[in-house]
């Protein structure tokens, strides 16, 4: 991703180019009519790209950033969810809104009551 | 994929059939049933215990990859969730001679959903290694939600009467009837020319009463140096959904921590008993379980970015339906061997006529979710930027993307501001439409019409629809010294068709928009713990602390300026006791006579009604929750302020006593939620203000006086779902109040005055205190004021280690009865007027059509049509009025209580320097208003921390 890590030039770009990625992915013709075969379809199709991306992405973390340099990563706005109650909260109101929201909704329970 | 059919669905349907003594077979067969039975049998919700369906998996799966340097914790938060009020559309009245149909537009009556929420957790380590999470989650929630759709002049209404302008008063019936649907099913209606006109849908909304869902989890983590496990559970609970959970998970740092990896699993079981009074079924019981499974990685992408990669997979089985949700079918009268076919074909259109079954869904749903989180420090600003983007999909056709960008902004002196914005679309699930379509044939030996079988699964539920949303909001957050952060955010939400993603979103009849706004305390205690922990001795801490019982408020004031403290007090009430009258029991058919006065009584004999009848609902227990926040500051060292915000929660159960029954109405009582029910309410309540002011101080003795005022932030305009029997119900109307102390404030402004002592020698230590509340105002928004309040309390204490002691108090208090009352007859439920111009009119006795006066006013006319009006206004009141807690005379009265105490100051350890007190109330005279339930005592318990 960055080349200054001293890594081998490796763009994002490039990762989508390794061949892995040319597994040729047949989009079916859209129907109204979804069907489970479609969703495999399109799992396979996600998982193979997520994976790929996770790869992708190792290879170019393979600079170490020391501790003494995380400095920035350590401040309080750089924190994965530096608003956990707040997140838990407009997560159960996603949750009870949408149909997907489910899945990411960690922290809550019983049913979405509004 | 041939699934079975829903057990409940199909029970109801089976026993509609076995009730018409038709074979029990599972499909909807309409064979024999008039139309009116058939629209009266299918949807009658009753909405008392509403739930939506979304289920939120309470998975509590293990989210944070990063190393946890989480310090320990106490936070509260509260939220107020609010929806814009929706178009209620227009409907169709016939018109008085039955000729034609009148197209009203509906009056948006009810309220839109609200929700209260509070929230408390505290992380505490408990070793070095091993930490303690626990959450307690508080809701309630009230409002219109939609429960079917239909196409909008399919409704019928009822008018009620004028309101005082003189305009009709109209409401909806829940049931839909007729439509035209063209080829593809469009709904078509005709107008005031009698033209077909293409119709549009609408959701048809019901109000619920208020609803309570509490939550307790927690969470143990053990952590190694590069790696943590944790393992956590908990239980939701509300009147008809139950769920219960725990969870599994785990981290581990590698590559110089720069890689973090992190799985859980989590397994949920919920049990549904719903009442939900449809079509022969009175309360659903069903089950349902998920299983939540995640892996996520968090990569230190370089000095100023991180990425964290995520998948999960959900597993769900069992009842995902919503009980309360509907959807509306018609049958195409199009089948040449029917007799009108020729008269309902127009064109293309064919009559359809309608009917309602609960919604179904599949048994199974498996969900998988692909998410990605970019960290981004933003050098030149100090700020980072977070991008979220994440992917789901599942078996039912609902695919969903969301994508987040918040900023968050360091403004220095410890203020933060984040602004946000989101926006989510998802695709409809496959067996999702407005409304659906049955197959059927003309039968010419039944009537009329014999239905193919319904589809397996159908839901006209919105969420299930296509749609996009578009949220934004701003968080903004101040870090004050010593380790307090307070953090207060709003959002806007609007839920739109036309944003959906690519387009093909639902029509605009389901958009809706909401806000959000939150506020929570955080105290660190970490940082706060330090200065006390080196800064003062155990002994200074007492010193802090007097030994005042958890139940006394005000009893004590800040030592010097500068000095904070926050506490958190609790107070649960119970009354499940003796019905009483003064200071004496009285069996229930005394209570049921007397203490509901200008109840309505209709005498079988006489065929008339009388207004000296019985209550027709009894209370049998209610407790009552108090949570209160104790945020004190000193500015000077003889001022002690301090803010108490409160959140409440009640709840009642009624019964209808079989005497009731027989005695008056033949029916339940008016509210339609009132008898064999639980009643529940909660929010924020009043929010107290209050100085204390030092008026002697030294090492024995201590008094001071406390100014307070408490402001009426609690809502006292709690109603009921509405409904009322002998007007056939009419869904969309809210109901009566509920009853008065049920209501979550005094609804006024209230001066509240103290004096208290406090004493110590040695280890005894003693106090007294006199507290008054004077209502500034004789009635609130809702028309009454509760009774002033005196009180008096003495006790006195003992310290059993230099740690714990102990208290015993006498309190003596005085509470007036209410003034005032609700206003009688419901202001969007009354009887039509009597307008003078009505009766002035010639006379024409022997009707040729010839007058054979002048006109003039008809007194005796007009006075006979206005006792009809308030009879039938007193009626309509006496029914919203059912039991005895709703008469403001059944109110207050003297109490005496002991009261039994132990308090504890933790001297180190995890908790050292907080203060647990705890207090038991036993009531010992008690000398009620009226009649009221006897009570059964009350328990207090404070956390208090100075710094």
């Amino acid at each position: 991703m960055d080349s200054r890590l001293g890594c081998p030039v490796r763009t994002k770009s490039d990762a989508w180019n390794t061949g892995y990625l040319a597994i040729p992915i047949k989009r079916r013709p859209k129907t109204t009519i979804k069907t489970l075969t479609r969703h495999e379809m399109r799992l396979i199709e996600l998982t193979t790209k997520v994976l790929l991306t996770v790869t992708a992405i190792w290879l170019t973390a393979c600079a170490p950033v020391q501790p003494w340099e995380r400095g920035n990563l350590a401040k309080p706005q750089m924190a994965l969810d530096p608003y956990p109650l707040q997140s838990a909260l407009r997560a159960h109101n996603y949750g009870s809104r949408e149909a997907a929201a489910g899945g990411n909704a960690t922290q809550g329970g019983g049913c979405g009551c509004y | 994929m041939a699934m079975p059919r829903k057990g409940a669905v199909v029970a109801a349907i089976k026993k509609l059939n076995r009730h018409y003594g038709r074979n029990d077979e599972d499909c909807f067969d309409l064979t024999g049933f008039s139309k009116s039975e058939v629209l009266a049998k299918t949807l009658s919700l009753s909405l008392h215990a509403l739930t939506a369906a979304a289920l939120i998996l309470p998975g509590l799966l293990h989210q944070t990859a990063q190393a946890a340097a989480d310090d320990d914790e106490i936070d509260f938060q509260y939220s107020h969730y609010q929806e814009g009020k929706r178009d209620q559309g227009q409907a169709t009245r016939p018109f008085n001679d039955g000729t034609k149909d009148v197209n009203l537009k509906l009056p948006s009556y009810r309220n839109p959903i609200e929700v209260e929420g509070v929230r408390g957790s505290a992380r505490i380590s408990l070793t070095d290694r091993v930490k303690f999470a626990f959450n307690y989650i508080q809701d309630t929630w009230s409002g219109a939600t939609p429960l079917a759709t239909a196409p909008e002049h399919s409704l019928k209404v009822n008018q009620l009467g004028n309101d005082q302008n003189g305009n009709p008063i109209i409401v909806s019936r829940a049931t839909p009837e007729l439509t035209y649907l063209d080829s593809k099913n469009r709904p078509y209606y005709f107008n005031d020319q009698g033209t077909l006109l293409k119709d549009k849908y609408l959701h048809i909304l019901s109000y619920a009463s208020p609803e309570t869902r509490k939550q307790g989890d927690f969470k143990l983590t053990y952590n190694w140096d590069q790696a943590a496990l944790d393992i956590g559970g908990g239980i939701s609970v509300e009147n008809d959904y139950e769920s219960r959970f725990a969870n599994i998970g785990g981290r581990l740092d590698f590559n110089q921590k720069q890689t973090t990896a992190n799985a859980g699993v989590s397994y949920t079981n919920s049990e549904i008993n719903a009442n939900v009074n449809f079509g022969g079924i009175e309360l659903l019981n069903a089950t349902r379980q998920d299983w939540a499974s995640q892996i996520g990685l968090t990569q230190v992408i370089n000095q100023n970015a991180i990425l964290n990669l995520g998948i999960g997979y959900t597993r769900s089985t069992g009842y995902q339906a919503n009980p309360y949700k509907a959807a509306v079918f018609y049958y195409k009268r199009n089948d040449p061997y029917d007799p009108s076919y020729a008269d309902y074909i127009i064109g293309n259109k064919v009559r359809s006529e309608g009917f309602t079954v609960l919604e179904q869904r599949p048994d199974v749903r498996n969900q998988w979710n692909w998410s990605l989180r970019w960290l981004q420090y933003i050098k030149p600003l100090d700020a980072a930027l977070h991008f979220n983007y994440s992917f789901n999909l599942d078996d039912w056709g609902i695919n969903a993307h969301t994508f987040e960008a918040d900023w968050v902004q360091p403004l220095g002196k410890g203020w933060t501001i984040t602004p946000r914005i989101r926006y989510y679309s998802q695709e409809s699930a496959s067996f999702y439409q407005p409304t659906f379509v049955a197959g059927g044939k003309y039968d010419p030996l039944n009537y009329p019409y014999i239905l193919d079988k319904l589809p397996n699964y159908f839901s006209s539920d919105q969420r299930l629809s296509g749609y996009g949303t578009l949220s934004g909001g701003i968080s903004v957050s101040k870090e004050f010294a010593k380790g307090i952060r307070l953090d207060t955010g709003i959002e806007y939400y609007t839920h739109q068709g036309a944003l959906k993603l690519g387009g093909g979103g639902e029509a605009d009849f389901a958009d809706f928009d909401s806000w959000v706004a939150n506020a929570s305390l955080k105290v660190n205690l970490s940082s706060v713990g330090h200065g006390l922990v080196h800064g003062d001795s155990a002994h200074g801490n007492q010193h802090r602390h007097p030994n005042i019982p958890a139940g006394v408020l005000f009893g004590h004031t800040l030592e010097k300026a500068g000095d904070v403290m926050a506490g958190y007090r609790y107070m649960h009430g119970w009354q499940a006791g003796h019905f009483m009258q003064g200071d004496s029991n009285v069996n229930e058919q005394q209570i049921l006579n007397n203490s509901c006065p200008g109840s309505v009584r209709f005498d079988e004999v006489q065929q008339q009604l009388y207004f000296d009848g019985p209550c027709t609902s009894l209370p049998q227990s209610m407790s009552m929750n108090m949570h209160m926040l104790d945020l004190m500051y000193a500015p000077t060292d003889w001022l002690t302020l301090m803010l108490m915000p409160q959140f409440v929660d009640m709840q009642m159960d009624m019964y209808t006593p079989d005497s009731a029954t027989t005695l008056g109405h033949s029916s339940h009582g008016g509210g339609g939620s009132h008898s064999g029910h639980t009643t529940q309410s909660g929010g924020i309540g009043d929010t107290g203000m209050y100085a204390l002011v030092k008026l002697f101080d030294n090492s024995q003795h201590h008094v001071h006086i406390t100014f307070g005022l408490s402001a009426p932030t609690g809502d006292v305009g709690i109603k009921l779902k509405g409904g009322i029997e002998d007007l056939h119900g009419p869904a969309n109307v809210d109901g009566a109040y509920t009853h008065y102390g049920m209501q979550l404030g005094s609804g006024t402004w209230d001066l509240k005055p103290s004096l208290t002592y406090t004493g110590a020698f040695n280890d005894w230590n003693w106090g007294a205190q006199v507290a008054g509340t004077k209502r500034l105002e004789n009635s609130n928004s809702s028309g009454y004021a509760l009774g002033d309040i005196f009180e008096t309390s003495l006790w006195g204490g003992y310290d059993l280690t230099h740690w714990l002691s102990t208290t015993l108090r006498v309190a003596y208090s005085w509470q007036g009865a209410i003034k005032n009352h609700y206003p009688y007859g419901r202001k969007d439920y009354v009887a039509p007027d009597c307008k003078q111009s009505d009766y002035i009119r010639a006379d024409d006795n022997n009707g040729d059509g010839i007058p054979d006066s002048a006109a003039y006013f008809h007194q005796s006319e007009f006075s006979s049509c206005q006792i009809f009006i308030s009879t039938y206004r007193r009626r309509i009141d006496s029914l919203d009025r059912p039991s005895p807690m709703d008469f403001p005379q059944n109110y207050g009265g003297h109490y005496v209580d002991v009261g039994f105490g132990i308090a504890a100051t933790i001297p180190d350890g995890a908790f050292a320097g907080h203060r647990f007190a705890f207090e038991w109330l036993q009531p010992v005279y008690t000398d009620v208003n009226g009649y009221q339930l006897d009570r059964d005592g009350a328990l207090s318990a404070t956390w208090s921390y100075g710094f």
